[in-house]
């Protein structure tokens, strides 16, 4: 049980910066998921709080204790690998006892954890066996029974799960989070899945190029991004973007792009307004579009495109359509009744849409002051 | 039909060219097995077949064992051959550990700098080897071959090792750091275990040269009962133009008994310690 404090941590390979003044606190109890794109310095993150890489400047907390120079083995931590690792001249009893072992535990005692955990796991009958014995799946246990014997402060896991295919992947989700749920531990989870860092983690820290982009729950991330790459990465099909002029009409402040105009109404206007006479970029998420029905509001704005290709899943139809040069991806619930080449006209709730600076990129948000009024 | 010609072309194509490359290749241990069991006077009488033993008789065994050194010149060469094997195989799985796994600076210049000593012929270096062995007083003792052997066993086990431990994922010692293992102790326990194969490939290499080790031993080991094999062969079976050619062959067989021995025990361990290297290396 431990809190992580990760502050001010720079990590550098030669000229490259790996990770780049990162400061995250990590509560107790809390399942931490880091995620991005492939090289934006998640694992390396991880691999600093287990010690296997040496940091550049900083400092890493596990609870009070400052462990910058403490070695991996004393930091009361266990690590679920990628490839598992699991050591494959031992059976998985070995496997799972080999750091009791190495911590001088009593034989007794080393049992009674290691028939305890794979009892938890569902693993007891294959303990004899060697890990080349053992399906994807059953390895994928043996490593996650390795770190649970250990009994200890903080998990760490480098993309546990993407060795595994499709189904199993999503039911071993669900294990996880119930053992979470069962261990009550620390856990720092590393993945560049965003659908499992939505339905896993109590917060996501969205890191890109080695910088944290935004650190929140899931719902706030989803909701609120901070900027344009985090609204692009989280979500899937990922966030529409039309890049759209500011014009203002005797009603208030309009947005006008390719194809189609908004008008802007209170809070969104009014964050929109310094922006008068300049482009800002608009995102809209697929699921926020729908296809015209009866009784919209004020509230609502409306596109009309044409239908390019229909993507159907049963349950949910995505649908990828054109509006002028620029192509765009709404979701539907059910079977959707349009083929392709068909004009449909779309709708979307304006307070669902995003608004961002097209040189930062950062999200253009409402003034706090006016925000309360 | 079509199988009958197929059953010809490949006869024509593989079996006989392979047959022939067989015989060729080992008519020699054919020729030595044979020479060691003939008479001294039948090796030179020109009536009889040469491929065939026609007075069969074991006095050139008899006369190695109780006419020479021989019993001493093979305690000499098994002390000299496992303990040479042992000193490089040790510092061979340190270096070669050492260059696969840790950072540190100037790594790849060693690398290279230990390949490269591999490349100085043992004919060079046994002149100032000799300095060395006669300053310290080692002539004609088990160490001067024990401690020059090395030198040329070292580098190439090192290379051999190193490519090795490449092949072993590094998560697996990172894991067991985690789980509580020194360095020592996860290469000892983690490392170790996997890397059997690379580690009896070097070992092989290394006591095979040191077995068949003939100018090193000739220099720096060559008095009285302090002879190897190879040595002992050539230094007391021949006397000025006289060959003893059936006691050279009996040698000569005894002598290549507990490579081939070694050999065909360890040899899947040796082509996959060998191709892990060569690949991954």
């Amino acid at each position: 049980m431990a809190r992580v404090t990760l502050d001010q941590v720079i990590k550098r390979f030669g000229d490259v910066v790996a990770v780049d003044n990162l400061s995250i606190e990590i509560q107790d109890k809390e399942f931490l998921v880091l995620v991005g794109p492939s090289g934006c310095g998640k694992t390396t993150a991880l691999r600093m709080v287990a010690g296997l890489e040496e940091i550049t400047s900083g400092s890493i907390y596990i609870g009070e204790r400052l462990v910058n120079d403490v070695s991996p083995k004393d930091r009361d931590i266990a690590m679920v690998f990628q490839s598992y690792a699991l050591y494959p001249h031992m059976n998985v009893y070995d496997n799972l006892a080999f750091g009791l072992k190495m911590r001088k535990i009593a034989r007794a005692e080393i049992d009674r954890r290691v028939k305890e955990a794979a009892d938890i796991l569902g693993i007891g009958e294959l303990l004899s066996r060697k890990p080349k014995q053992l399906s994807g799946g059953q390895r994928q246990r043996v490593a996650v029974g390795r770190a649970i014997v250990r009994e200890p402060a903080v998990f760490l896991m480098d993309e546990p799960l993407s060795n595994l295919d499709a189904k199993l992947r999503v039911a071993t989700r669900a294990e996880l989070i119930k053992l979470h749920q069962r261990l009550q531990t620390t856990i720092i989870y590393v993945t560049h899945d965003q659908v499992e860092a939505m339905t896993m983690g109590s917060r996501i820290a969205v890191m890109r190029l080695g910088v944290l982009q935004q650190l929140d729950t899931p719902q706030a991330i989803y909701d609120h991004p901070a900027n344009i790459f985090v609204a692009g990465f989280i979500g899937s099909p990922a966030m529409n973007f039309f890049t759209m002029g500011i014009g203002s009409t005797e009603s208030g402040v309009e947005l006008v792009g390719q194809g189609f105009s908004m008008a802007l109404a209170g809070q969104m206007a009014r964050s929109a307004a310094p922006y008068a006479g300049r482009e800002v970029i608009l995102g809209i998420r697929p699921e926020g579009l729908d296809r015209m029905s009866q009784g919209e509001t004020e509230e609502t704005g409306e596109i009309a495109a044409v239908v390019e290709v229909v993507e159907s899943m049963g349950s949910e139809a995505h649908l990828y359509l054109s509006l002028g040069e620029r192509s765009f991806v709404a979701k539907m619930d059910g079977a959707a009744p349009v083929r392709v080449g068909d004009q449909v006209k779309l709708a979307f709730d304006k307070e669902k849409t995003r608004l961002f600076d097209p040189e930062t990129e950062e999200a253009i948000l409402p003034e706090p002051a006016l925000a309360i009024a | 039909m079509l199988g009958k010609a197929n059953l010809g072309t490949r006869f024509l194509l593989v079996y006989l060219p392979l047959l022939g490359y067989l015989v060729f290749l080992l008519f020699p241990f054919y020729w030595m097995i044979i020479t060691s069991f003939k008479r001294d006077v039948d090796i030179f009488v020109l009536e009889y077949n040469p491929f065939w033993i026609e007075n069969f008789t074991t006095d050139n065994y008899r006369f190695l064992f109780t006419g020479t050194a021989f019993p001493e010149w093979v305690k000499n060469t098994l002390i000299v051959a496992v303990a040479s094997t042992i000193v490089s195989l040790f510092c061979s799985v340190l270096i070669g550990y050492a260059l696969a796994r840790l950072r540190f600076r100037g790594s790849n210049f060693l690398g290279v700098g230990i390949f490269l000593a591999y490349l100085v012929p043992p004919t060079l270096l046994f002149l100032p080897l000799a300095q060395v062995i006669a300053r310290y007083e080692l002539f004609n003792t088990y160490w001067a071959l024990i401690f020059t052997y090395p030198t040329q066993l070292i580098p190439f086990a090192s290379w051999l090792l190193m490519g090795y431990f490449r092949t072993i994922p590094r998560e697996l010692e990172e894991c067991a750091m985690i789980d509580g293992a020194s360095r020592l102790r996860a290469m000892w326990s983690i490392v170790m275990p996997l890397a059997i194969p690379g580690i009896l490939s070097a070992g092989i290499f290394s006591f095979t040269l040191s077995w068949n080790e003939f100018l090193y031993a000739l220099i720096f080991m060559s008095s009285g009962t302090m002879k190897t094999i190879p040595v002992g062969t050539v230094s007391d079976l021949i006397r000025s133009d006289v060959f003893q050619w059936g006691a050279l062959m009996a040698s000569a067989v005894l002598g290549s008994i507990p490579v081939a021995f070694i050999y065909s025990f360890f040899v899947d361990q040796y082509v996959s310690g060998l191709t892990a290297g060569a690949v991954k290396g």
